[in-house]
């Protein structure tokens, strides 16, 4: 037996106010987070990766971060070859916040979701984290629509990426963090030059 | 006095990788004003020469013109358009401009005469009379007109001497007419008589007659002895029928006498009327009595005389250009003459007007704007200069050479004036650093280019970080000791940074501490940095 038509939980007006009630919520409860769009540079189809991958922007939104009592993950391992600190954690961000924000017309963003590779820097930790897998169906339907995604990151581990976003303490990380040439350069000594002036 | 002609070159320096500052010291005379002189022809002005152009004029001076001595008047004829009554100024016409109206009024400039002065002799005396001879008999017809004293209007005066206005046969006789070739009197029926004068524009016969009235008189009253009373009357026949008929109390008389002169409005406005009977009538003894002295008047008028005003239009150099009728008058029987009234301001205040022209600070030329008048003399006066020798100094750039960075050119940009001598100076080579995100690179052997992004500079030990190192070959390359590094940036087409490297330290910081600075600050603790892999505490 079909539904009753006469009920229906796709009313567009009632989605809508639920959706406002979310990004309310997330704006009142959710942290502001900067978003970093990957930009492929050169991406080597057999390992998946791309190494020379540049940041070029980065995005304030607010998101909820679902832990409570700090990061999940196998967070920090102390082995004998050395710590590995393994954090993660789940953020939360409004689907229409998300495209109003990062993929706004005037944006060079080709995605159409948060993608799988992209970074979050979390300032007050001033840590950067690496999406591994986008939620995109939870919650599930309560009103036939889905209002937000849930991003699974972990923590990053720079390597040699190209940071160029503007935003200084992000642009740290390479400068901290890449592999350096470190040139010691001359001195050379100026002459000044001399001149001698002709009156007609 | 001079400018800049050249810069020579005696040491080029070294190390020049932006175009430095080149600063030329000011000049060094001082400041005279301008003088020029006139030439004279026939009273004007024909040439303004330069005696001494000054120095240091920074803006074009003013020039002004004093000791003139002659004044021409404007002249100006008028254009009247006539009519029988006498027409309106249309337009006047200037003859000559004249010169130095600057301080008159130009509503007060232009004179134009009156009417009266334009007026033909027949109009401003008129002598008519009787042309039935006898005593008591119409019309007895004497009067002298002069149109100044009633503003332009003719009045005719006739008197009634007995109780009969016919002629001796008892007839009106067209014969009997009177006239010139510009004036008539002509019967119009049994009782009128026509008077006509001749239009001056097309000879036509108009008729000009406006109000008639009768003035009674305390003499027409001693005429007659008889007393009065309320139902007393004027009474006037034509025709042997009564025309008019008033209360004697209407008209004003009083106890035998006239309170005022009692004045009777009567008949049309075309024609002098003719009146068989005039009497005073008597209600109490039914008889009437006749007065000698009743003034019968007759008025016809011309027009009124209005005099005719224009106004002059003038430049700014006070020629009169134009003049405009502003109210046409009345009552012109030809065009009147025209005067235009002589400049009043002070004869200073009539200028010649004289521009000058300047080239880098002096007085080259004058030009001649207005001529002005006819001049016997006058002298020149020209405003001081306002600059100082620091508005007319010279300045130069410098061109450099790509390769060797020295200064290989200098290019006289403006070469100033008044210079008998000058300094130049020429700055140092300009700071040559790097900034932190500029792309430097190193030419290696075979054309391969080394690049890189600069992540620190320090310029006291000249120490330069690059990260994000590579070849535009792709291929696995490092920057070479004893080669030269250059910045990507520029600034007026020139690299901003160019040094030799003379060592090269790579350090690898990937994954060094995995973006968890807290264990880099527990060295105390535990120390897992390359030296310790297994965190061995110390």
């Amino acid at each position: 037996m079909a539904t009753n038509p006469y009920f229906s939980q796709s009313v567009k007006s009632e989605q809508s106010l639920y959706e406002d009630i979310v990004i309310e919520s997330l704006k009142m409860y959710g942290s502001d987070i900067y978003y970093l769009p990957r930009d492929i540079v050169n991406e080597d189809k057999i390992f998946g990766d791309d190494v020379p991958s540049r940041f070029n922007s980065a995005y304030k939104i607010e998101m909820y971060i679902e832990n409570t009592d700090g990061w999940d993950g196998e967070n920090d391992i102390f082995t004998k070859f050395g710590v590995e600190i393994r954090d993660a954690a789940t953020f939360v961000v409004s689907r229409r916040r998300w495209t109003q924000t990062v993929a706004r017309y005037d944006n060079d963003i080709t995605i159409a979701r948060p993608a799988e590779g992209d970074l979050l820097y979390i300032p007050f930790s001033k840590k950067l984290f690496q999406i591994m897998f986008v939620e995109n169906e939870q919650p599930f339907y309560q009103l036939k629509n889905l209002p937000t995604y849930k991003l699974r990151c972990e923590l990053f581990e720079y390597n040699d990426e190209d940071f160029d976003t503007g935003v200084v303490s992000i642009d740290d990380i390479e400068a901290k963090s890449a592999y350096t040439h470190i040139l010691t350069l001359n001195d050379p000594a100026s002459t000044q030059a001399v001149l001698a002036v002709v009156v007609g | 006095m001079g400018r800049i002609t050249n810069i020579n070159i005696v040491d080029s320096g070294a190390e020049y990788y932006s175009t430095p500052v080149v600063t030329i010291s000011a000049p060094n005379a001082d400041s005279e004003t301008a003088i020029a002189t006139l030439t004279i022809v026939d009273g004007v002005i024909t040439l303004v020469s330069v005696a001494n152009g000054g120095t240091y004029y920074t803006s074009t001076p003013t020039v002004t013109v004093t000791d003139i001595s002659y004044i021409p008047i404007a002249t100006a004829t008028a254009t009247a358009v006539l009519e029988y009554k006498g027409g309106g100024v249309s337009s006047i016409n200037l003859d000559s401009a004249g010169s130095y109206y600057i301080d008159v009024s130009p509503a007060d400039t232009v004179l134009i005469d009156s009417p009266l002065s334009v007026l033909p002799v027949w109009y401003r005396y008129v002598s008519l009379s009787s042309q039935y001879g006898a005593a008591n008999k119409f019309p007895a017809i004497l009067n002298t007109l002069n149109p100044q004293q009633s503003n332009g209007t003719l009045k005719f005066q006739h008197y009634a001497r007995s109780n009969t206005l016919l002629n001796d046969s008892g007839n009106f006789a067209a014969t009997n007419l009177i006239g010139t070739d510009n004036f008539r009197l002509q019967w119009a029926d049994s009782n009128k008589i026509n008077f006509d004068i001749r239009s001056s524009i097309d000879s036509s016969w108009q008729n000009v007659f406006t109000n008639k009235q009768i003035l009674l008189t305390q003499d027409a009253l001693n005429d007659i002895e008889f007393s009065w009373n309320s139902n007393d009357r004027f009474m006037l026949w034509v025709n042997n029928s009564l025309e008019y008929s008033r209360s004697i109390t209407d008209l004003g008389l009083v106890n035998q006498l006239f309170s005022n002169d009692g004045l009777i409005t009567f008949g049309d406005s075309n024609s002098l009327q003719i009146f068989d009977k005039v009497y005073f009538y008597n209600d109490v003894s039914d008889s009437y009595s006749f007065a000698s002295n009743i003034v019968f008047s007759e008025l016809f008028d011309l027009g009124e005389l209005v005099t005719a005003t224009a106004v002059a239009t003038r430049n700014t150099y006070g020629d009169i250009r134009r003049i405009d009728v502003t109210n046409a008058g009345s009552g012109y029987y030809s065009a009147p003459n025209v005067t235009i009234a002589a400049p009043t301001g002070a004869i200073e205040n009539y200028p010649i007007y004289i521009t000058a022209n300047t080239t880098i600070g002096s007085v080259t030329s004058f030009n001649i704007v207005a001529e002005g008048g006819i001049i016997d003399s006058a002298n020149i006066v020209i405003t001081a200069p306002t600059g100082s020798k620091s508005d007319f100094q010279a300045t130069a750039i410098t061109t450099i050479d790509s390769i060797t960075n020295k200064i290989a050119s200098v290019i006289i940009t403006d070469s100033g004036n008044f210079y008998d001598s000058a300094t130049i100076s020429i700055g140092l080579p300009a700071a040559n650093d790097f900034n932190i995100g500029d792309i430097v690179y190193q030419e290696l052997s075979g054309g391969i280019r080394m690049q890189g992004e600069v992540a620190l500079w320090n310029d006291s030990d000249n120490k330069l970080s690059l990260i994000h190192i590579g070849a535009d070959d792709g291929k696995f390359h490092t920057f070479v000791a004893g080669g030269r590094i250059l910045s990507t940036r520029q600034e007026y087409g020139r690299t901003v940074a160019n040094k030799i490297i003379i060592s090269i330290q790579e350090e690898n910081k990937i994954s060094e501490s995995e973006q968890n600075d807290y264990f880099n600050e527990l060295t105390d603790f535990l120390d897992f940095s390359e030296t310790n892999p297994f965190g061995d505490p110390s």
